[in-house]
C-alpha cells in the first residue's frame, strides 16, 4: 500500500499556495525534520485510508476548513513557510491552511480534496491539533461566528438533521444574494442579523444603479448606499435636499438627475459647497430651470468631470460653455441638445478659437452633441475641425444651418468615428462628396431624413467610408443603384436602416443577403417592393438579431 | 474511456468517466497535479459528499458533459435567474435539504455550472417574497430587536424604489 504513495508528487500549484503564506521561514535543519514528520504522517494517512477503518467525519462540515499536508519530498520543499506562527508549529507535522473566504469559494474547495488524507488523520489527532487551528485568519467566516447565537439551531426543531440554509457558507450566500434583484436583496437583508451582514457586503452590489427619490428622504438611505460601496446614483425626484446626497456620498462617481425638473440653481449651489473630487459623470438632462450659474458651480467643484449632459437645459447659454472650456479640463462627453441659446460663439469657446494662448479649451472632448442647437452654423463646424483633435463623435441632427460648406471642413478629420446628421435639410450630395474626398474612419453614419441625400451621396459614402458598421439612410430618396454601390464597397455593415426607402426592391435585398455576412440589424419598414420570401431569408442570416418591417 | 472511482462519505464507490468527473475542478486539479490519471485503481474519497448527493452530482455532470465552458462572469451585470433549463429545473425539484447539500457538494467539488444553477434556484425561492415569507420558507428565526428591525427597514427602503 505504501508503495503507491511515493508516486504522488507534490503539485506545483500547491507549492505556490504554500509559498504565498506569510510566516517565519523554517531553517533548513528544521525543514528536514518537518519533511520527515510530514512524510510519516502522510504515509500513515494513506494506509489508514486504504483500510477504510477510520471514523468518517460528518458529511456536513459546518465551517470550511482545510489542512494541507505537503507530500513527502525533501529536495524541492526547502522553501516551505509555515502558516502564521504558532498556528502550525513545525513539530506538529502539519502545515495548517485556513482559507480566507474572500468571496472565492473556488479557492476554498481546491485544497480540500487533497487534504482529505489529513482530515481523516485529524480525527485521530484532534485533541492535539484542533486547538491550534483557531487561526486569526478569518474574514467572512467570522460572520458566522458573530451572528450564530441568532441563527436557529437545527437541533431545536423537527427538521433537525436536514441541511438548512444556515449551513451554507457565507461566500455561497453572497453568490445567492448576487442573483437577487435590488428589491429582493432589500427584503433578504431584513430577514435576520446574519442575512443583514450579507446584504451589506459590497461585493453583491457591484454594478447596481440605485434609483432613489430624495423627495421621500430618510437619512439611512444615503448611509446605506455609502456603506454598500455604491457610487453611481440615479435620482428620480428631489426637494431642496440634494446636499444630503453629496454630503453622505463623498465618493460618488456618477449622478443622474435626469428629469428632476424642479432642480434650481440654489439647490445646486447649496449642494456644491465643497469639492466633489470623484464625480466623473453628471446627467442634468431636462433640468430645465438650471442656468449658467449651476454650470459655474459644477465647473468649480467637480473638476474631474468627464461627462456632462445638459440636454434640454434651455437656459444654459454660450457663457456656460465658456466656463466649461476653462474649468473642466477632463471633459470628454458633452451634450447640449436643444440648448437653443447656444450659438457658434459657445462652440468656439469649447474649441479654443478665441483663446490665443490655446490653454483653455475642451482639449479632451471626444463626444459632442449639438442636436437641435439651431443657431449653430458652418462656422462652429470649422472651429471644431481645427480645435478638437480628439473628437470621435459629433451629433448635428436638426441643425438646419449646417450646410455642405460645414461638412467640407470635416474632411480629413480622421479621428471621427460617429457622425449623426439626422434631418439636416441643407446637407446635399455635394457636401458628402467634399467630406469623403480623402476617406474617413467613420464607423457609424446617420443621414436619415436628409431629403437631399441621394444615390450620388450614397456612392460617396460607399467610397469614402469603407469602415462603416452602422448606416442609417431612413427616409432618404435612394434607390437600388446606391445600395448596390454601398454593398460593393462596405462589407462590414452590422446595422443597416432603410426605413421608408420606398424605391428599394428585391435587387438590393438579394445583395444584402449575399454579401453582408456580419449584419445583425436591418430596418425595412415601408419598403413595400421587397418580397416576403426575401425577408424570411434575411431572418435566417446567422448573426441577425433585429429585423424590422413594421413600425 | 478511462474511469475513476469516487467514494462517498458513507463508503459507496461510484465508477465515473474521467471526462465527466473532471467537471469538478477539484478532481481535475488533483488528477492533473498528482498524476493519478494512469492509476485506474485509485479510489478518490469524497468525505464531504454522501452517496445520495454524489449520485445526483454524477447524474448532473453526465447530462452536462458536453456543455461549452461557462463564460466569464461579468461582475457589473445583473445576474439572470430565469435562464435555468427545463432539465435542470426538473433535476432540482428536490427538498430543501437536498438542494443545500447539492450546493455544498458543488462548492466543495468546484463545479461552477452546478453551483450556479443551484444558487439561482435558491435565489428564485427568495425573489419577490417579504422578509416574513422568506423566514417561513427557510425556517429562519427573526433575531432582530425592535429597534434594529426599524433601522434595517429604513436602510433598505431605497431598494423598493422602482
Amino acid at each position: 500500500m505504501e508503495s503507491t504513495s511515493p508516486k504522488v508528487s507534490p503539485s506545483k500549484k500547491r507549492k505556490l499556495e504554500l509559498n504565498d503564506f506569510q510566516g517565519p521561514v523554517i531553517s533548513e535543519n528544521d525543514q528536514v525534520m518537518v519533511n520527515y514528520i510530514q512524510w510519516n504522517v502522510y504515509a500513515n494517512a494513506m494506509m489508514a485510508l486504504q483500510q477504510h477503518s477510520l471514523e468518517v467525519e460528518p458529511t456536513r462540515v459546518k465551517r470550511q476548513r482545510m489542512d494541507l499536508v505537503p507530500a513527502p519530498q525533501t529536495s524541492s520543499m526547502t522553501q516551505i513557510t509555515s502558516g502564521s506562527g504558532s498556528a502550525a508549529g513545525p513539530k506538529s507535522g502539519q502545515i495548517t491552511f485556513r482559507p480566507h473566504a474572500d468571496h472565492a469559494s473556488e479557492q476554498a474547495s481546491k485544497g480540500e480534496l487533497e487534504s482529505v488524507l489529513s482530515r481523516n488523520l485529524r480525527s485521530r489527532k484532534r485533541n492535539s491539533v484542533d486547538q491550534q487551528l483557531a487561526s486569526p485568519e478569518e474574514s467572512l467566516n467570522a460572520i458566522e461566528d458573530k451572528s450564530s447565537p441568532g441563527s436557529p439551531n437545527p437541533l431545536d426543531d423537527e427538521t433537525a438533521g436536514q441541511t438548512q440554509i444556515h449551513h451554507l457558507f457565507p461566500e455561497i450566500m453572497l453568490q445567492i444574494f448576487k442573483h437577487l434583484d435590488v428589491s429582493s436583496r432589500g427584503s433578504a437583508s431584513k430577514v435576520c442579523r446574519r442575512w443583514r451582514v450579507f446584504g451589506n457586503d459590497r461585493s453583491i452590489w457591484k454594478g447596481t444603479l440605485p434609483k432613489i427619490h430624495l423627495k421621500r428622504y430618510n437619512a439611512s438611505t444615503v448611509s446605506s448606499l455609502s456603506k454598500r460601496g455604491l457610487t453611481d446614483v440615479q435620482v428620480y425626484s428631489l426637494k431642496r435636499n440634494l446636499k444630503d446626497l453629496f454630503n453622505g456620498m463623498p465618493h460618488m462617481t456618477s449622478l443622474n438627475l435626469s428629469g428632476c425638473y424642479n432642480l434650481l440653481d440654489v439647490t445646486v449651489e447649496a449642494a456644491l459647497k465643497k469639492d466633489v473630487p470623484y464625480l466623473k459623470s453628471l446627467n442634468l438632462s431636462n433640468c430645465k430651470e438650471i442656468t449658467d450659474k449651476s454650470v459655474t458651480m459644477i465647473s468649480q467643484h467637480c473638476i474631474q468631470l468627464q461627462e456632462l449632459n445638459l440636454a434640454g437645459c434651455s437656459k444654459v447659454s454660450n457663457m456656460g460653455l465658456l466656463i466649461i472650456a476653462w474649468s473642466l479640463k477632463n471633459i470628454r462627453r458633452l451634450n447640449v441638445r436643444s440648448c437653443r441659446a447656444i450659438s457658434d460663439y459657445g462652440v468656439q469657446y469649447l474649441t479654443g478659437a478665441h483663446d490665443k494662448t490655446r490653454n483653455n479649451y475642451a482639449q479632451e472632448l471626444e463626444e459632442l452633441t449639438l442636436q437641435d442647437c439651431q443657431r449653430v452654423t458652418d462656422d462652429a463646424l470649422r472651429s471644431i475641425s481645427k480645435g478638437l483633435p480628439k473628437l470621435k463623435s459629433i451629433n448635428l441632427s436638426f441643425c438646419p444651418s449646417v450646410t455642405d460648406t460645414g461638412l467640407k471642413s470635416f474632411a480629413g478629420m480622421t479621428c471621427l468615428e460617429t457622425m449623426i446628421l439626422r434631418s439636416c435639410d441643407n446637407i446635399t450630395d455635394i457636401g458628402l462628396a467634399y467630406l469623403t474626398e480623402h476617406g474617413l474612419n467613420v464607423r457609424h453614419m446617420d443621414v436619415s431624413f436628409c431629403p437631399n441625400v441621394t444615390d450620388v451621396g450614397l456612392r460617396n459614402i460607399a467610397l469614402g467610408m469603407t469602415k462603416l458598421t452602422q448606416l442609417n439612410l431612413s427616409n432618404c430618396p435612394i434607390t437600388d443603384r446606391g445600395v448596390l454601390k454601398l454593398i460593393e464597397n462596405v462589407k462590414g455593415l452590422r446595422q443597416l436602416l432603410l426605413g421608408q426607402c420606398k424605391d428599394l426592391s428585391d435587387k438590393s435585398i438579394k445583395e444584402v443577403i449575399e454579401h453582408l455576412n456580419d449584419l445583425e440589424s436591418i430596418d425595412l419598414y415601408g419598403c413595400a417592393k421587397v418580397s416576403s420570401n426575401l425577408i424570411e431569408q434575411l431572418a435566417k442570416k446567422p448573426k441577425m438579431k433585429s429585423l424590422k418591417t413594421t413600425l | 474511456m478511462p474511469t475513476i472511482k469516487l467514494q462517498s462519505s458513507d463508503g459507496e464507490v461510484f465508477p465515473v468517466d474521467v471526462e465527466i468527473a473532471k467537471q469538478s475542478v477539484t478532481i481535475k486539479t488533483m488528477l492533473d497535479d498528482l498524476g493519478m490519471e494512469d492509476e485506474e485503481e485509485e479510489i478518490v474519497p469524497l468525505p464531504n459528499v454522501n452517496a445520495a448527493i454524489l449520485k445526483k452530482v454524477i447524474q448532473w455532470a453526465t447530462y452536462h458533459k458536453d456543455d461549452p465552458p461557462a463564460p466569464e462572469d461579468d461582475e457589473n451585470k445583473e445576474k439572470r435567474t430565469d435562464d435555468i433549463t427545463s432539465w435542470d429545473a426538473d433535476f432540482l425539484k428536490v427538498d430543501q435539504g437536498t438542494l443545500f447539500e447539492l450546493i455544498l457538494a458543488s462548492n466543495y467539488l468546484d463545479i461552477k455550472g452546478l453551483l450556479d444553477v443551484t444558487c439561482k434556484t435558491v435565489a428564485n425561492m427568495i425573489k419577490g417574497k417579504t422578509p416574513e415569507e422568506i423566514r417561513k420558507t427557510f425556517n429562519i428565526k427573526n433575531d432582530f430587536t425592535p429597534s434594529e428591525e426599524e433601522q434595517v427597514r429604513k436602510e433598505n427602503e431605497w431598494c423598493e424604489e422602482k
